[in-house]
């Protein structure tokens, strides 16, 4: 099967191109060893004939900065791992901004590699009124061009034209620029001698060698020579020269003085402003305006926000009932003489599915979000007017929406750092976005501080003690996170302040089809790669809960209930008494289990923290996902799991905690003890759904490791100067 | 005699309006001569040189920054920085430290 690969500039419908050829054959892919994706798929010629075509990250040149880019460029030139040299370069050139985008192909004009002009964003062209001559275009470059239909089922001739070209095969003329016999000051002999190849008339191997030798070097001047592998002689040119900054910047300046001539006539002139110019330019005079602008920004993210909490909700809640009655109807179809299947169908297998699942809605909400912001063009804005802030904290503008949807929920929040270009400051928005405080930490909040803040009296008369702590845990999450990512930019993930080159695209209506593929096929990706991995995880957090079985517990329960058929009559209070009997048994259960035994082996490291080893099974429970510490905790206290959905803790647990006193009957609880827990909360990593996340994202279990361990080592420090700071302040 | 101060001061006076010429030139050349970050919204300018080639500034000429390029500075962001201009029927967003790396010719 020939291959071929699609190469042009961020928005100029390369995706949009990509989409039509494909179709529904298009899959997310990932190089071995490499974090960026890239997508292929398959077009269908006619015959049985199968192009493979793959599509590369969007770039500006091939001179790469960004991981993204440095992929782009080593597709192009073939030396991707398990991917072979193209049989065909498509280079996706946009008809609007025809000279800055023809930059690429004049860089791609110099290899020798057999590429097709594909021109997009041809109907924006002909809206405009202007006349563009694609036969002179195409005489010009000595490659084929082709104008990609705007609607979906002009493809056919385009499909047509690929066949043809496929077939005949693209022959591979090189175009070395003769102005490049001008770049020869300021270079030091090698680049002289490469300068003087370069003027020769080389339409052979050497003149390609030279081409690749000044890819090289500007390469080299980008800093991102190492990344390419290239051959070994053109890195040596490169290293031979002694200023490729300067080789650079004359290479481009002879690169634009070619385009130039491509492209003079191509495209009529017109006086007057162009109608799809003069659209954009009048919305970005409300949504860019000093006033109007931030105003307009802060609706956007508003609606944002509330999609993720509020609207999401029942969506998620009618999973989770879903899921209970899915359980109660294995529960009821598994015989009773299988507890041990029946208990690893319910709690094990069916739990860890919803806890998949239940992501779910936030997932597609936010990248249903995400790519109506991207593709109408109004993330960029976004960007341009959150800059300064972001900037302050050393992260690029687009780290802002990631970073505010880890107030719902780190999850969606760590897939949507996909917008991020540079890896080191997608990991960076990655590693800080679970330490702002989701909305999983809320139960957990109510609960401790019901148990030790309701009870002060409010200050200057309105406030709750309550509240004030909840704020208080919000912006410890907040400047923690901050503060998280100015170390990793400074050591782990050393980079400077991503500098923002940013271009700003005309506005566009996103396309319905490309938006739900781009939610539906995220959603794949978590369902198929995070989940699997969360799924697993939550069979073993069953397991520890419910391994090694005490027989005799059991046996003391069936007495239990025995007795109180006995002794009482069915109604409302033998039903109270039963539960009772079944919670109690079900917390000793707990207690003599793995996790239980963990939970008293942790005593010694945990109390200096000031928890105890009810405290301990909580956290290794809550694991799982951080509400689950209010269930688990009902459980060990002997009351039966309760309902997580409920809203506030249940009052019968909050009396149980606040009743709970160690062996010298001082009371467990205290405000001190309460807010070291709620410290650890903010800053530990108890989320398994989030570092499967995270290893997905980052394509390694390096990342979640570090990040675990970092937020762990955070969340014990943390505790451990609160509970004893306050005791030798003298508060309890 | 007098044709001799006649030639003398014709001498001196081209002398004196080639020097002026030159002054005026230098003069308006230095006061048009700025870098991009002080331009204002709607200030129109042709790239001069750029003062430093790191990536950042060579990925800006890549995208159309190049000695000679018109640009028009559009507007600055709403918190002051950073600034977005066109160049080559594209709009570029850049930060003013990267900007002040560009001397421009103002019009």
């Amino acid at each position: 099967m020939k291959t071929a690969i699609l190469v042009g500039n961020p928005n100029s419908g390369k995706t949009t191109l990509f989409n039509a050829l494909t179709g529904l054959s298009a899959r997310v892919g990932n190089y071995p060893g490499i974090t960026v994706e890239h997508r292929e798929g398959g077009v269908d010629l006619g015959d049985k004939k199968t192009l493979r075509l793959i599509d590369l990250p969007g770039t500006y040149s091939l001179s790469p900065r960004s991981d993204d880019e440095v992929v782009a460029v080593r597709g192009v030139l073939g030396r991707l791992p398990e991917t072979p040299a193209a049989d065909l370069v498509i280079v996706v050139v946009d008809a609007t901004a025809l000279e800055r985008n023809l930059y690429l192909t004049a860089q791609l004009r110099e290899l020798p590699l057999p590429v097709v002009v594909a021109l997009t964003m041809m109907d924006t062209v002909a809206g405009d009124g202007l006349d563009f001559d694609v036969a002179m275009l195409e005489r010009r470059l000595g490659v084929p061009v082709i104008a990609a239909p705007a609607v979906k089922n002009g493809t056919d001739a385009l499909k047509k034209k690929l066949r043809s070209l496929v077939d005949a095969g693209v022959h591979r003329p090189l175009a070395l620029n003769p102005a490049w016999a001008k770049v020869n000051d300021d270079v030091t002999a090698a680049g002289k001698a490469l300068v003087r190849a370069l003027s020769q008339p080389a339409q052979n191997l050497v003149g390609s060698e030279v081409a690749l030798g000044l890819l090289a070097a500007q390469a080299s001047a980008m800093g991102t020579l190492d990344k390419l592998e290239l051959p070994v002689d053109a890195q040596r040119t490169a290293h031979a020269i002694d200023r490729p900054d300067v080789v650079a910047q004359k290479a481009v300046a002879a690169r634009y003085a070619r385009v130039a001539g491509w492209v003079d006539g191509v495209v009529g002139k017109r006086a007057s402003e162009l109608p799809s110019v003069r659209f954009t330019r009048r919305v970005d005079a409300v949504l860019l305006h000093r006033v109007l602008g931030p105003v307009a920004l802060v609706g956007v993210f508003l609606l944002l926000f509330q999609t993720l909490f509020s609207w999401s909700k029942p969506v998620m809640d009618g999973i989770s009932h879903g899921m209970d009655a899915l359980g109660a109807l294995v529960s009821a179809l598994v015989p009773a003489s299988l507890p041990l299947l029946k208990s690893l169908l319910v709690n094990g297998v069916i739990k860890g599915v919803g806890n998949v699942v239940v992501f779910v809605p936030q997932i597609a909400a936010l990248f249903l979000f995400l790519t109506l912001l991207e593709d109408s063009g109004y993330l960029a804005r976004a960007a341009f007017i959150l800059d300064r802030v972001m900037a302050r904290v050393g992260l690029h503008g687009r780290a802002f929406v990631p970073l505010l949807s880890g107030f719902a929920c780190a999850v969606p929040a760590i897939l949507a750092t996909r917008t991020i270009e540079s890896t080191k400051d997608r990991i960076v928005t990655i590693m800080v976005t679970p330490l702002i405080s989701c909305s999983a930490r809320l139960p957990v909040y109510a609960l401790i501080i019901a148990c030790v803040f309701s009870s002060g009296p409010p200050l200057l008369g309105v406030i709750a003690p309550g509240a004030i702590v909840m704020i208080a845990m919000y912006a410890l999450s907040i400047g923690t996170s901050i503060a998280m990512a100015a170390v990793f930019k400074r050591t782990l993930l050393k980079s400077p302040t991503p500098p923002l080159v940013l271009e700003l695209p005309p506005y566009r209506v996103p396309k319905p089809g490309a938006v739900a593929r781009a939610v539906l096929s995220r959603v794949k990706i978590f369902l198929t790669e995070a989940g699997t991995v969360i799924l697993a995880i939550t069979v073993v957090l069953w397991a520890l809960f419910t391994f090694p079985r005490d027989d005799s517990i059991e046996q003391a329960r069936a007495g239990g209930i025995a007795a109180v058929l006995a002794t009482t009559q069915p109604g409302p209070a033998r039903d109270q008494q039963l539960h009772q009997v079944d919670a109690k048994a079900a917390g000793l259960q707990v207690e003599q289990s793995v996790a239980g035994r963990l939970g008293h082996a942790l005593e010694p490291v945990l109390s200096p923290l000031g928890f105890d080893w009810k405290l301990n099974v909580g956290i290794i429970a809550s694991f799982a996902a951080r509400e689950v510490l209010v269930s688990t905790l009902g459980l060990v206290y002997g009351l039966g799991a309760g309902d997580d959905d409920d809203d506030g803790p249940p009052l019968s647990l909050r009396d149980a905690m606040m009743a709970d006193h160690h062996a010298d009957g001082s009371p467990l609880y205290t405000p001190l003890v309460g807010l070291s827990l709620l410290v650890f909360f903010v800053l530990a990593m108890q989320c398994m759904s989030t570092l499967a996340t995270v290893r997905r994202e980052t394509q390694s279990w390096r990342w979640p490791i570090i990040q675990f361990s970092y937020m762990s080592v955070l969340a014990y420090v943390g505790s451990l100067v609160v509970y004893q700071g306050g005791k030798l302040l003298g508060f309890q | 005699m007098n044709a001799w101060r006649t030639t003398t001061i014709r001498i001196a006076g081209s002398h004196c309006v080639f020097a002026l010429h030159a002054l005026s030139l230098k003069v308006r050349i230095t006061l048009n001569m700025t870098t991009l970050d002080q331009l204002r919204a709607g200030d129109t300018a042709t790239i001069a040189r750029a003062l430093r080639l790191d990536a950042t500034v060579l990925r800006l000429v890549e995208m159309g920054m190049t000695v000679g390029a018109q640009i028009v500075v559009t507007r600055r962001a709403p918190l002051g920085d950073p600034l977005e201009i066109s160049v080559r029927n594209t709009r570029l967003c850049l930060r003013r430290e990267h900007a002040a790396i560009f001397e421009v010719e103002k019009r």
